[in-house]
């Protein structure tokens, strides 16, 4: 490793809206080392990154790469300079071959022809898979779409390599990869370090961080917690203190405490759930009437496809779902619904809100659809709009203005109102507050609170640690598609979360 | 609750104003070009003339409620042009066979059906884009049309069928006119006042949400692409009464100004957005544009060109608003 710096980015900041996602952020690489870059989500890993390659512009700061300033103001301009970026949604064309995606978008190198030469293309990729020992199992010829994942990542890496990179940002890189074909990537990796590439590498997970990285820093609400420390003076423990170490605030409103009621029947009972992609390893957990259940776990953990098998959104291959004792038998929205369930999804824009039709209409189309009949009952579903927008203080224009219009917070509780008028026994909540203002935010735990009362049964996803532990009774913790934890509130922390849903297992603090 | 009713007051021509824009335009544009062609053209605004106008797009308005329909769903169909030359054949057929008026229009209506059916399935079931799925369905349908009657066309001699499209009010004013409207005026009425109509929206502005609310998305898209079957069906049934011979070319390229009439109207094709009314004032624009041009003795090869200007003018118009509307 040598000791001159590749890149040095200093003071970056980077607003959007009201949230400071980046506030005076330092960050280097040296050439030929791995330094990872974590934090929860939110902490503003990914707008660093999408600073870093171009995607984003900084509000402030400057960016140098050897010693002197630069500006990278487009993706391209950030090839050009040497940075390539490596996401986990590939960029990669399915349709096109190993070679021609390789040399997509950089034709030129071939001596600036426009035909592109087939035979000099094909070459120089069999060139850049023998670096990686890689020539008899990858043929230039292959189409990407007959490639498996990992193939199609390290096709995206050599990209990187073809533009002779010096700088490889790799976004959760091992996410959907097996344990072999991430030892793989990691040789690879060392390969390209020796080469004096630097790596910048976004993970949740911290055994890798450990194995591969030489330094580590840590953002948390978008500002430096841990500086480019070096990887021998960390220790998971510590590095968990440095993602967490946030205070819970009174910002979680009023709940009425309620000891779990262990003699009340489970509304939910969920049996050896396994999904069509065998991704959810029987799943099996009950809830309560009354009971606010949290869902921990990574982005990825299965939190949502457990919900989407429950709720009837995707299929699943085997297991049962008992709603009140009986069990569903088909798989579809319509029947969850009439079992007793709602869910809100985590993308309130795709598939939630009708943004081109009415606040009426969204706010009463779900309990509308439920009912009999086949006649509209306008002046009913009016009232029950006005009800609903007062009882969970909806702010809107008009009846029949565009949900589109409304602010993200009013769009969430349109969505949510929209499931209360159907009076479910168990109500899903996925990432129930996300992109929601603060003020907002309290009132919708206030909502939630109200309706635990009530007797329903809330089962939110969510990814922010603080909030499973302010509003919810019990915690169950995933981990790669299982239930790794199952603890009432009061024996939960964020260090035990973390633990669990990092390595599956307690880590305790001293 | 009141309160909350209470606390923005809109006026009513203001709502009117921001959600029937596309329509509001629309009705502007018509008037402005009624007024213009009748000073040119003084025999335009006749009785005769607007009778001879009602029976120049009563068909073509019949087939674009079903369009309308299956558009605001965000899909699409080719096929009904060529589906209501099919219906009126086998209609033709079986009446030549049985001379029986009734049996002949119940088969006519069970084709438009049966054809929707399988568009809908095709693209509710399989899967198919509805482009693709419509347009494989509109070749085949022409071809059974020209196998079935050998490529000759067949005459209707069943005494009464006439009837259908002659009787008259007064003058040349007849009763099937008056039967389009009211078709418009329940067709309206079933988009906005039930479920069906409601779901047809939810489709076309987010399947998903419509699907995780409960809606049973697949059979609502395939209803949507059975009563555009029908309506070419019927659109059939009348043009066949009115010539009272059926000719296997009846129909072809029918389905082009129908999605012409629905886009004009405010419809959005990628769906959730059109109203009936805006579609029904699409068909008179084309129509008075068409006859107008007639009237003023233009020669015809100009109407083409007029109704795609207009086509690409009210998409045009449609655009700024929106940026402006947005900004």
């Amino acid at each position: 490793m040598s000791e001159e710096y590749l890149l040095k980015a200093t003071n970056i900041s980077k607003r959007y809206g009201i949230i400071q996602a980046l506030d005076n952020v330092d960050f280097d690489l040296l050439a030929g080392e791995v330094h990872a870059l974590v934090g929860e989500n939110g902490a503003g890993k990914s707008t660093l990154m999408k600073i870093l390659s171009g995607i984003e512009l900084p509000d402030s700061g400057t960016i140098e790469m050897d010693g002197k300033k630069v500006i990278i103001d487009s993706p391209r301009s950030a090839l050009k300079q040497g940075i390539s970026i490596v996401t986990q949604e590939f960029n990669v064309i399915p349709h096109l071959t190993v070679y021609e995606n390789i040399f997509l978008g950089h034709e030129e190198i071939f001596d600036g022809n426009i035909i592109l030469n087939k035979k000099e293309a094909v070459n120089r990729t069999l060139e850049l898979l023998s670096l990686f020992g890689m020539e008899y199992q990858i043929n230039p010829l292959s189409k990407l779409q007959d490639l498996s994942v990992a193939e199609q990542q390290i096709i995206e890496i050599l990209k990187a390599v073809s533009y002779e990179s010096k700088i490889i940002i790799l976004d959760e890189p091992t996410a959907t990869l097996t344990e072999n074909e991430t030892s793989k990537l990691f040789e690879i990796i060392r390969d390209l370090k020796a080469k004096n590439v630097g790596f910048i590498i976004v993970t949740h997970r911290f055994n890798e961080i450990f194995e591969i990285s030489d330094r580590i820093t840590v953002l948390r609400d978008g500002k430096l917690v841990i500086s480019g420390c070096s990887i021998k003076e960390m220790d998971e423990q510590k590095l968990v203190r440095a993602m967490v170490g946030r205070e819970i605030k009174e910002f979680y409103g009023q709940k009425n405490k309620q000891a779990k009621k262990e003699e009340v029947k489970p509304i939910l009972e969920v049996k050896n759930l396994c999904d069509m992609y065998d991704f959810l390893k029987n799943v099996t957990f009950e809830a309560y009437p009354g009971q606010i259940l949290g869902f921990a776990g990574l982005v990825g953990a299965g939190r949502t496809t457990l919900a989407r098998c429950i709720f009837g959104v995707d299929n699943y291959k085997s297991g049962e779902v008992i709603v009140d004792g009986k069990m569903l038998k088909k798989y579809s929205p319509r029947d969850s619904i009439k079992a007793g369930m709602g869910l809100v999804t985590e993308n309130r824009k795709e598939e939630g809100l009708f943004l081109d039709l009415s606040f009426l209409l969204n706010c009463v189309f779900t309990k509308t659809a439920n009912q009999r009949g086949g006649i509209l009952q306008h002046k009913k579903e009016q009232n029950d709009c006005y009800d609903i927008a007062e009882r969970i203080r909806i702010r809107y224009g008009h009846l029949y203005d565009k949900a589109r219009n409304l602010s993200g917070g009013n769009q969430q509780k349109v969505v949510l109102g929209r499931w209360m008028l159907t009076k479910p026994k168990i109500l899903i909540l996925d990432e129930p507050t996300r992109g929601i203002d603060v003020a907002t935010k309290t009132e919708i735990y206030n909502i939630i609170y109200d309706l635990a009362s009530q007797g329903v049964c809330i089962i939110v996803i969510s990814s922010e640690l603080p909030e499973i532990l302010g509003i919810c009774d019990r915690v169950i913790v995933m981990r790669d598609g299982a239930i790794v934890a199952d603890m009432n509130i009061s024996d939960a922390s964020e260090e035990i979360i973390v633990g669990y849903a990092s390595f599956g297992k307690a880590i305790t603090a001293n | 609750m009141n309160e909350v009713a209470n606390k923005v007051k809109y006026s009513k021509f203001k709502l009117i104003r921001q959600n029937y824009r596309s329509e509001l335009g629309i009705a502007v544009a018509l008037v402005f070009f009624f007024i213009v062609i009748s000073i040119v053209a003084p025999n335009f605004a006749t009785a005769t003339n607007m009778a001879n106008l009602m029976s120049q797009i009563a068909i073509i308005g019949i087939l674009a409620i079903g369009q309308h329909f299956v558009i605001i769903t965000g899909g699409i169909d080719l096929s009904i042009g060529n589906l209501l030359g099919l219906s009126a054949m086998t209609m033709a057929l079986v009446m030549s066979a049985t001379k029986n008026m009734y049996l002949g229009m119940l088969v006519a209506l069970l084709t438009g059906a049966m054809v929707g059916l399988i568009n809908g399935s095709l693209i509710s079931l399989v899967g198919l884009p509805p482009f693709i799925a419509t347009l494989g369905s509109m070749a085949v349908t022409r071809s059974v049309d020209y196998l079935l009657c050998n490529g000759r066309a067949v005459n209707i001699t069943v005494p009464g069928f006439g009837k259908i499209t002659s009787a008259s009010i007064t003058g040349a004013f007849r009763i099937y006119y008056v039967a389009i409207v009211v078709i418009y005026i329940i067709m309206s009425w079933v988009l906005s006042n039930t479920k069906f109509g409601r779901y047809l929206y939810a489709i076309g502005s987010n399947e998903n949400a419509a699907r995780i609310a409960g809606v049973i998305t697949k059979k609502i898209k395939i209803f949507a692409y059975v009563t555009s079957g029908l309506m070419a069906a019927i659109g059939g049934i009348l043009l066949a009464s009115k010539l009272e011979s059926v000719d296997p070319n009846y129909g072809t390229s029918y389905e082009m100004d129908t999605i012409a009439a629905v886009v004009i109207g405010g419809a959005l094709m990628t769906g959730g957005k059109g109203t009936l009314v805006g579609t029904a004032l699409g068909v008179i624009l084309m129509g008075v544009i068409k006859n107008g041009l007639d009237i003023i003795g233009v020669s015809p090869y100009w109407q083409g060109f007029a109704v795609g200007i207009i086509i690409i003018l009210a998409l045009i118009i449609e655009k700024i608003t929106n940026i402006k509307q947005k900004n």
